[in-house]
């Protein structure tokens, strides 16, 4: 064939016009605008799409839409990006796109995979992983593990090129938001929007229309959709998504939309995607319906495809890839795709001919139609099995009796291709033996069939749908099979929500029950309703019931109006409102009754490869309740998510487990997948979360600082003397610097709040477990607070203002938490309290001079004479550019200190005045690791060691608790035996016995003694060189550190696995009697 | 996502709040009259209905207040709210603002 003919002139609604290169798998094809690629393959009479996920088997282009989980590409992007899992289906054909086939090596053509399907398909059936990997046998996992690892997964991402593209997010508000763009949700969609209210419409597709698409160019279905989408184009208040994905559904009317902008190796300007958080005053799902296929032996073969892709496909791409197509349904549906097929076939001389499982087909005035149209029409025939080996040759078919009793063809004698073999030349499906010519009455099993009682009861009541063959088989000679057995509403988004579908026989299929989520509506094929013409009529409806009843009346006058009117008015005698389904389909779920009847080739789910015996299997060994036998044989849970599969599945464990019929699994998003690029969108890199910066950053930088990240902040690490100066020299120099003369750092990231009103010291007193009452004004106080079960929660300072109020700070990690927590206790605990909580951490900076020389240098730059008089703890309010600011002298450090704290605006000019006054005395400005290497010289406590895990007496301060109320928070259940029991892990400092050893942070304490294993005595906290001390130092937690004083512990590090031997000595290494910072 | 009716602020979107657990607790007046037992009940113990819940929720990105809220956690919908302490507990028809 060559290569343009499978291109129907003028079908199609493509733009021959435009030509589009790309290349599948290496080589070169042409396609137009409008195809995707899909079709475009199609049309270049390529039919296999990659290999099938479990055993490798060759697949096809099976649908035309979400449902396509056969055929899933990668594309490559931009750098060699991959793409992976694109449903080709889905790919909007663009020129230079580059896509592969996925699943195979090591190519689509020759693939290792396959042999080793088939080598390894006896193992790999139902509950394979189950029961190899646990239990008795679970040392499989070695065996297999190899093999398992490579197969497991689908598709492969791009392990070392970064994703450079945009994506971005977007909120949008609406009060009608209208789901698919079929008929339904186009009429609800020009409805609600003749009232005036905000409607958005979401398409999937490319193209607005839904089935419509499938209507001929012309016709007066595609007039219609022409029309109303003007319409709606034209109106102002109406929003029309295409190529976006609404795959959420959430609380409150919330939905989550994916717009996709471009493929990955689309070039353009701007994002690739964009994520809508969508929020709608009512909805109206018109997701209409998926087609699902008939499951028969060999129904996964490359050239058996879903009747409504065959159509789509000709419709509106002008593709009709092969001439002898064979049709087998239950349902209407198919013989539209039938009519359309001929229609267009007669020109290229396309034989087609429809088995229907109903013995009255579609009526009779249908039955005419096509017969004229040349279409040979078997009634009351059902698939069996298709045959071929690379490609389908035929189908095997068999007289449907639902009278009769169920009869079981002869499993073996119509010579199956046992073995998979379908890489080997030669290999081929048992029905060559008709002929290839047409469709001769190859009665291939004469004789074969037999009638099998024991392989199905047929009192059961519900084996009226097991697929009851009689009488002698047919063999139709085929290069393309459409399966279709019945339709089912696509309720995705609405099953999300929580509610389950009820089965409907009427249809065959699951329909919505009653109950709705608030302000939704489903209409059309997502209803279950498959005429068209009251699909538009539930539509309309539904938007008018959502927008009220402005809309009911078009009026005339009304510019919009009269023109919708128009579109609105359809005879029921019209071709548009007949389209759809008018005789009752026929249930069937499988084509040959008896579960030990099939072979391992008749599928139910394809993309995860489950297949009929795997439902078997699994309700054999017990697994017959839906939800059980989803997971163990994975049914629905792959690629396809129950698209096609779900149906199918539950039918045939109605069938197998005797069961009413009830769905597999319930819905959850996404719908389709969604890139994790899209739902990250712009917050990715640096700017995956926001970075804080002091007011004195620009400074700190100017110093020639290197930062640190700590939690959301950027802080100075050390500012190095050199560029070759390491991060422990540099820290070492600027505690030095600061023990023997003066040294300033930033202390900006601080928490700061400002506790006010009549009732401020009866509220921190609760708060603290230090006593507040005794705090005078102008004086500052360390203190604690505990969480209600008693353990440490944060520590910091609290300093009483001349106006009653409190400024108190916290430590930077906990900043937003104590705050969050303070206004809990005042408004949820304590409401009769008149409190004021305002968090001022950002309008402050800070800035702490430490060491001896520290006064000389603060005093120079405030013109106090109160400042030289300032005991310890002592706090002063003062001026710094005409604003409030304040000096408090304390000191973390143990040296004598003064924090200064000025509007953050004057931050750096305080810094630059601080650092100039100090130059004479050879101020230094020193960074975080000097900051904590001169408080675990000092046994200060940070978050390291306030881990969540540690007591007051843990901490040494056990005092606290002895004085304090208990109205105060932690202090009753502080005092639990459990937490001040003395075997408790103490603070403690400790010192390595070897000169120059260093203890490593998290170390594991151990006595002297024993094995080092289990959780030990205590651990380490913080560990840091300590030039006061010439040597390592650090501090920890010990069980009865004070009585063990003096005593040796190991310091088991379990990272490096090393030991260091450590005395264990007080935790205040310096100063012990804190002489220097009074 | 759901809708959280702020007793000052009116309907506002989840993201806006933070959870703030159980609402209608109230914290012992005489701290020292308590067993351990009824302090690990009143620390530790919440109800996790099936069904209605009376919970708090912190207004952190807009007006800063806790509040009650009536949720029933079987579907998410909202039943009303009202200022901390007005102890809604049990009420499944308070006035929606
Ligand atoms: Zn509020």
């Amino acid at each position: 064939m060559s290569r343009h003919s499978r291109r129907i002139i003028g079908r199609g609604r493509v733009n021959f016009g435009r030509t589009l290169r790309f290349r599948f798998d290496g080589a070169e094809y042409v396609g137009h605008e409008g195809d995707t690629l899909t079709s475009a393959l199609l049309a270049n009479g390529v039919w296999l799409a990659g290999r099938s996920f479990k055993y490798h088997r060759r697949r096809g282009f099976y649908a035309a839409g979400a449902e396509e989980t056969n055929a899933l590409v990668e594309v490559r992007g931009m750098d060699g990006l991959r793409a992976p899992n694109r449903p080709a289906s889905e790919l909007r054909l663009y020129d230079g796109m580059e896509a592969f086939s996925q699943n195979c090596s090591p190519s689509l053509r020759y693939d290792i995979g396959a042999l080793r399907g088939s080598l390894f398909a006896p193992f790999l059936g139902a509950g394979f992983y189950y029961k190899t990997f646990m239990g008795p046998t679970r040392k499989g996992w070695r065996f297999y593990e190899h093999m398992i690892r490579r197969a497991a997964g689908m598709g492969r991402l791009s392990e070392d090129v970064m994703d450079h593209a945009q994506h971005e997010s977007a909120n949008l508000f609406t009060d009608v938001l209208v789901i698919g763009s079929g008929p339904a949700g186009l009429a609800a969609a020009g409805a609600a929007a003749a009232s005036g209210a905000r409607v958005t419409l979401v398409e999937r597709d490319f193209a607005a229309g839904g089935s419509l698409l499938g209507e001929r160019g012309g016709s007066q279905a595609d007039i219609w959709r022409r029309r109303i989408l003007s319409f709606l184009e034209e109106s102002e208040n109406v929003r029309i998504f295409l190529r976006t994905e609404c795959f959420g559904a959430y609380d409150g009317n919330c939905f989550g939309m994916v717009e996709r902008l471009r493929e990955a190796g689309e070039s353009g300007a701007g994002s690739r995607s964009r994520l809508w958080r969508v929020r709608a005053r009512r909805v109206i799902l018109a997701s209409g319906a998926l087609e699902r296929p008939l499951v028969c032996e060999g129904n996964d073969l490359p050239g058996v495809v879903l009747s409504s892709a065959a159509r789509l496909w000709l419709t509106r791409w002008g593709v009709l890839p092969e001439r002898r197509i064979v049709i087998a349904a239950n349902n209407d549906s198919a013989w539209e795709t039938a009519e359309e097929l001929a229609f267009a076939g007669m020109e290229v001389g396309a034989k087609i001919t429809l088995l229907d499982a109903r013995r009255e087909g579609a009526g009779s005035e249908r039955l005419q139609r096509l017969r004229m149209r040349g279409v040979e029409i078997h009634l009351g025939y059902v698939p069996i099995a298709v045959r071929g080996g690379r490609r389908v040759k035929g189908l095997l078919a068999a007289p449907f009796d639902a009278d009769a009793n169920i009869v079981v063809l002869d499993n073996d004698n119509d010579n199956d291709n046992d073995g998979d073999g379908d890489d080997g030349a030669g290999s081929n499906g048992g029905g060559d033996s008709a002929g290839e010519g047409g469709t001769d009455e190859g009665t291939t099993n004469e004789g074969a069939v037999k009638e099998s009682a024991e392989a199905m009861e047929t009192d059961n009541g519900v084996g009226d749908t097991a697929g009851k063959v009689a009488g002698k088989t047919r063999y139709f000679a085929a290069d393309m099979v459409c399966l279709s057995g019945g339709l089912d509403p696509n309720l995705r988004l609405w099953s999300q929500r929580g509610l389950s579908p009820r089965y409907d026989e009427k249809i065959a299929a699951f329909v919505p029950g009653d109950e709705m989520p608030p302000g939704w509506e489903v209409v059309g094929g997502a209803r279950g309703t498959f005429s068209r013409g009251e699909a538009i009529k539930e539509g309309r409806r539904a938007a008018e019931a959502a927008v009220g009843s402005r809309a009911a009346s078009f009026g005339a006058d009304d510019d919009n109006g009269g023109a919708l009117a128009d579109i609105f008015t359809i005879d029921d005698g019209d071709e548009l409102a007949r389209g759809g389904w008018r005789v009752a389909p026929c249930p069937l779920w499988l084509s040959r009754g008896g579960e030990d009847a099939f072979s391992r080739r008749a599928f139910v789910d394809l993309s995860g490869d489950v297949t009929v015996k795997d439902m078997a299997i699994a309700v054999r060994e017990g697994y017959n309740q839906p939800e059980h036998a989803k997971r163990y044989t994975t049914a629905g849970m792959g690629a396809d998510q129950g698209k096609t599969s779900g149906t199918n599945a539950a039918g045939i464990l109605s069938l197998f487990a005797k069961r009413k019929m009830e769905r597999l699994g319930t819905a959850r998003p996404p719908y389709t997948p969604v890139e994790i690029a899209s739902l990250a969108g712009a917050e990715v890199g640096r700017h995956f979360r926001p970075v804080r910066r002091s007011p004195l950053h620009d400074v700190h930088l100017r110093e020639g600082v290197q930062w640190i990240e700590s939690g959301e902040w950027m802080r100075a690490r050390y500012y190095p003397a050199s560029p070759q100066e390491s991060v422990e020299a540099g820290y070492v120099r600027e505690s030095a610097a600061v023990r023997g003369g003066v040294g300033m750092t930033d202390v900006s990231t601080l928490g700061k709040i400002l506790v006010q009103g009549a009732d401020a010291e009866k509220f921190l007193e609760r708060v603290y477990v230090n006593n507040i009452a005794s705090l005078k004004s102008g004086r500052v106080r360390y203190g604690v607070m505990l969480r209600d079960d008693g353990m440490v929660f944060d520590d910091g300072t609290l300093t009483r203002t001349k106006d009653g109020g409190f400024w108190i700070t916290t430590t930077t990690a906990n900043a937003g938490a104590v705050l969050q927590r303070l206004e809990f206790l005042h408004q949820a605990e304590w409401r009769d309290l008149e409190v004021f909580l305002t968090s001022v951490s950002d309008s402050w900076a800070g800035i702490a001079v430490a060491g001896r020389e520290s006064l000389s240098v603060v005093s120079s730059v405030f013109a106090d004479d109160d400042i030289a008089s300032l005991p310890h703890m002592g706090a002063l309010e003062v001026l710094y550019g005409g604003e409030f600011a304040r000096v408090h002298r304390m000191s973390f450090s143990g040296e004598r200190a003064y924090e200064v704290f000025v509007a953050a605006h004057f931050g750096v000019s305080l810094w630059e005045r601080l650092r100039e006054a100090g130059s004479e005395r050879g101020i230094v400005p020193y960074g975080l690791e000097a900051l904590d290497a001169l408080r675990v010289e000092k046994g200060h406590i940070t978050v390291s060691e306030i881990d969540g895990r540690v007591t007051l007496a843990d901490l040494r301060f056990e005092g606290m608790l002895r004085r304090k109320s208990g109205l105060a928070v932690g202090v009753p259940l502080g005092r639990r035996a459990g937490l001040t029991d003395g075997d408790r892990p103490c603070l403690t400092g400790l010192r390595p016995l070897g000169a120059g050893q260093r203890i490593e942070s998290g170390s594991v304490l151990f006595g002297m003694d024993g094995e080092m294993s289990g959780h030990g005595e205590g651990w380490v906290s913080s560990a840091c060189y300590s030039g006061e001390c010439g040597g390592y130092i650090a501090l920890g937690f010990l069980s009865r550190a004070r009585a063990r004083e003096g005593e040796e512990v190991r310091c088991f590090n379990p990272v490096g696995r090393s030991v260091v031997v450590a005395r264990v000595v007080s935790p205040c290494f310096v100063d012990s009697e804190g002489e220097r910072m009074r | 996502m759901l809708m959280i009716p702020c007793p000052w602020c009116g309907e506002r979107a989840e993201v806006e709040f933070a959870y703030g657990g159980e609402g209608g607790l109230s914290r012992p007046v005489v701290p020292g009259d308590l067993s351990d037992g009824e302090w690990a009940d009143y620390v530790y113990f919440r109800k996790n209905p099936k069904g209605t819940h009376c919970e708090l929720w912190h207004h952190l990105h807009g007006c800063g207040r806790y509040f009650e809220v009536v949720r029933d956690t079987v579907d998410n919908k909202v039943h009303g709210s009202a200022e901390s302490g007005s102890d809604i507990r049990g009420v499944s028809d308070v006035k929606k603002v």
